[in-house]
């Protein structure tokens, strides 16, 4: 070791009182590495203490690492005097820290380096923030990547800043070519060009932009020349003095031809819906002039063949008051007829009126009713327990007194009738039935039951207009329900209905209901 | 003849209606105090004594009026407002009698003021009792309204 460097670190030692003052960690090591000074700074930073430090190797005490080999980088400061970059050393405690070293190379009077001051400054938080922030700008950037909307950015100049990759996707350009490129004139059709520039002087100019913050939707251009219909936010950023524009968008070409077809249908829809409406008013008007004026000359011919049938019976053959009856007869099941068509119609164009209702009452209110028609009979009731359902009581009972007055009139031969009310489950679904032991009918036919002016049996044998069971039917589907039958000829029928799906939970029972 | 001409209006164009109407009155007599008209201009022509009818007088007015509802030029809905609508006709019986018992005619019949509505049978003997209860009704047990009720108010 040489005077001059004892002397030059005598020096420093001079200078330590000075040196201590700063929260640096300076040290003053030789050409060997080997500690020559360690002022309070280094002291508080690494832990070592001045005793310990001196004449230590410094990379060996503080386990130095260098951003490249410290060969060359003392190379550097043999050739500049100076250098400056980041190491990580190890604390006394074995904790890392980054400082950001400065080496200054002290000669000697001869020029020969001597020693080397270095001055480390702990830079290990910012280091950490840095790195935080690194992988949060990571973690963006892959969301913004892995978006399903195109993300584009662009600076007031009109410039693309950001571009990810569905915008690579949607527009053909690849982030590469897009960066830096005007937007106008990489996505906009040119006819929309001019309007989109003064959008963009009239925000920048008043702060104001009517699209800003919204969402809409425009057409734009890919970069093979075809124009697509675009849905887009644009959210301006204030950037110190100046704006960024962040845009999200989508292509909405799928959408858009959903929507056109929709729309036709729903024009269609809207025809075919005033159509319905005038063949309504058409059908209302139709029923109403039947219910006028059919029954007008039906009243003439019962009128006048009663007047002949009183003025001039006594002075008639028997044939000839025979055949008066026959046409008052006529005229009755015309007048039934008409009634019954009147009916049916009614119930076609009346609206529901639903309520909870007592099954097992409005059953013994239509007994009651159909009384006349029971007297003289022998009949074993077997009414079973009803629930309450929600349905429209007037249009229900109907269904009863036609199904009952059926059963009562179809067990008119049987010197036991048995007619049963009752409900059982199928498949969870609440099923309600009446069923006779009368007469019955070949399932052969069972397509014709509920057609209107169908009939199974002959007039002869059993009067009817053939309409009862189409008003049931009618209603029953006015319910949302289904209604079919069971029979074998003279053993009996069963008449089986649910109520819809109204009286329903599930979307699965709902389902088999709605699907006759 | 009675303190009024006229005992009933009937209103009504078909003629074989009128015949079936006429021969359901006829048995007691009265058919000589029945004025027929036509259509429902006519009808009004008569209760608001106008017309042909401007001899008549609005405190002689018919005892009964008995109104079809499907009319040439008027309908009966129409003949019924204006006569229920007027302080010098409002006060007259009015029975419809029509084929129909639809629901919106007997609504609209007795929204504007119907004293009653009766439907024509298709069954003769029952369209003929029904005749003769009404003019039995209206003519012999319901008190008639005074003249005071036919004046302007």
């Amino acid at each position: 070791m040489t005077e001059g460097p004892r002397n030059q670190a005598d020096t420093w030692r001079e200078n330590a009182a000075l040196l201590n003052l700063t929260h640096d960690s300076i040290f003053v090591r030789d050409m060997n590495g080997r500690i020559l000074f360690w002022n309070r700074g280094a002291e508080e930073t690494y832990g070592w203490s001045r005793a310990e430090a001196l004449e230590k190797v410094v990379q060996v005490l503080l386990s130095t690492e260098f951003p490249k080999p410290l060969e060359q980088i003392e190379a550097d400061v043999l050739e500049n005097g100076r250098w400056e970059g980041e190491l990580v050393h190890r604390r006394r405690d074995g904790t890392h820290i980054v400082v950001a070293s400065r080496w200054a190379l002290q000669r000697d009077a001869r020029g020969a380096p001597v020693e080397i001051l270095e001055t480390n400054n702990d830079i290990t938080s910012r280091k950490q923030a840095e790195e935080v922030l690194r992988e949060s700008e990571e973690r963006n950037r892959a969301i913004v990547e892995t978006a399903h909307e195109a993300f584009i950015a662009m600076d007031a100049r009109g410039r693309i800043t950001d571009w990810n990759h569905q915008a690579e996707v949607t527009f053909g350009w690849s982030r590469a070519e897009a960066m830096g490129r005007h937007l106008v004139e990489t996505i906009i059709p040119p006819q929309y060009r001019e309007a989109h520039r003064r959008g963009l002087q009239h925000f920048l100019a008043t702060g104001q932009g009517p699209v800003l913050g919204k969402r809409f939707e425009i057409k734009a251009l890919g970069r093979d020349g075809h124009e697509f219909p675009v849905e887009l936010t644009i959210t301006p950023v204030r950037v110190g003095s100046t704006y960024i524009f962040n845009a999200f968008l989508h292509n909405i070409t799928v959408r858009k031809q959903a929507e056109e077809v929709l729309a036709g249908q729903k024009a269609a829809l809207a025809r075919t819906n005033v159509e319905l409406a005038a063949a309504n008013k058409e059908l209302e008007a139709f029923t109403y002039s039947v219910s006028h004026d059919l029954r007008t000359p039906l009243r003439h011919i019962g009128g006048f063949s009663q007047i002949l049938e009183e003025e001039f019976g006594p002075r008639m053959d028997p044939a000839a008051q025979q055949s008066l009856r026959y046409i008052q007869k006529g005229v009755q099941e015309m007048g039934q007829l008409i009634d019954d068509l009147l009916n049916l119609g009614r119930i076609g164009r009346q609206t529901l009126r639903e309520r909870p209702t007592e099954l097992n009452l409005l059953v013994e209110a239509v007994l009651a009713d159909l009384k006349p028609e029971t007297e003289r009979r022998q009949i074993e009731w077997k009414i079973g327990q009803l629930p309450s359902v929600k349905c429209d009581p007037g249009l229900v009972k109907l269904v009863f007194v036609n199904l009952l007055s059926n059963a009562i009139k179809f067990t008119r031969h049987q010197e036991r009738a048995i007619i049963e009310v009752g409900q059982i489950r199928v498949k969870g679904e609440q099923v309600f039935f009446v069923r006779d032991n009368g007469v019955g009918f070949n399932m052969r036919y069972v397509d014709k039951l509920f057609g209107i002016f169908q009939r199974l049996h002959r007039q002869d044998d059993f009067e009817g207009t053939g309409v009862g069971l189409a008003n049931v039917r009618r209603i029953i589907h006015k319910h949302g329900g289904r209604i079919w039958a069971e029979a074998e000829p003279y053993k009996g029928a069963a008449f089986y209905f649910t109520l819809g799906i109204s009286q329903e939970n599930s979307l699965e029972k709902s389902m088999v209901v709605g699907g006759e | 003849m009675t303190k009024n001409e006229i005992e009933i209006l009937l209103v009504e164009d078909n003629a074989t209606d009128v015949e079936l109407t006429m021969r359901a009155l006829r048995h007691d007599k009265l058919d000589g105090c029945v004025q027929v008209v036509r259509d429902g201009e006519e009808a009004l022509d008569c209760l608001f004594c106008r017309g042909a009818y401007s001899a008549r007088r609005f405190d002689q007015p018919p005892s009964l009026v008995l109104l079809d509802l499907k009319l040439p030029k008027l309908a009966g809905q129409e003949v019924l407002r204006e006569v229920k609508s007027d302080p010098r006709t409002k006060a007259i019986p009015v029975v419809v009698m029509t084929s129909s018992v639809e629901e919106k005619d007997l609504a609209q019949s007795y929204r504007l003021g119907v004293n009653s509505y009766v439907q024509k049978s298709v069954d003769f003997r029952l369209f003929e009792e029904r005749v003769k209860q009404l003019e039995l009704y209206w003519l012999h047990v319901n008190e008639a309204p005074p003249p005071g009720a036919f004046l302007m108010e």
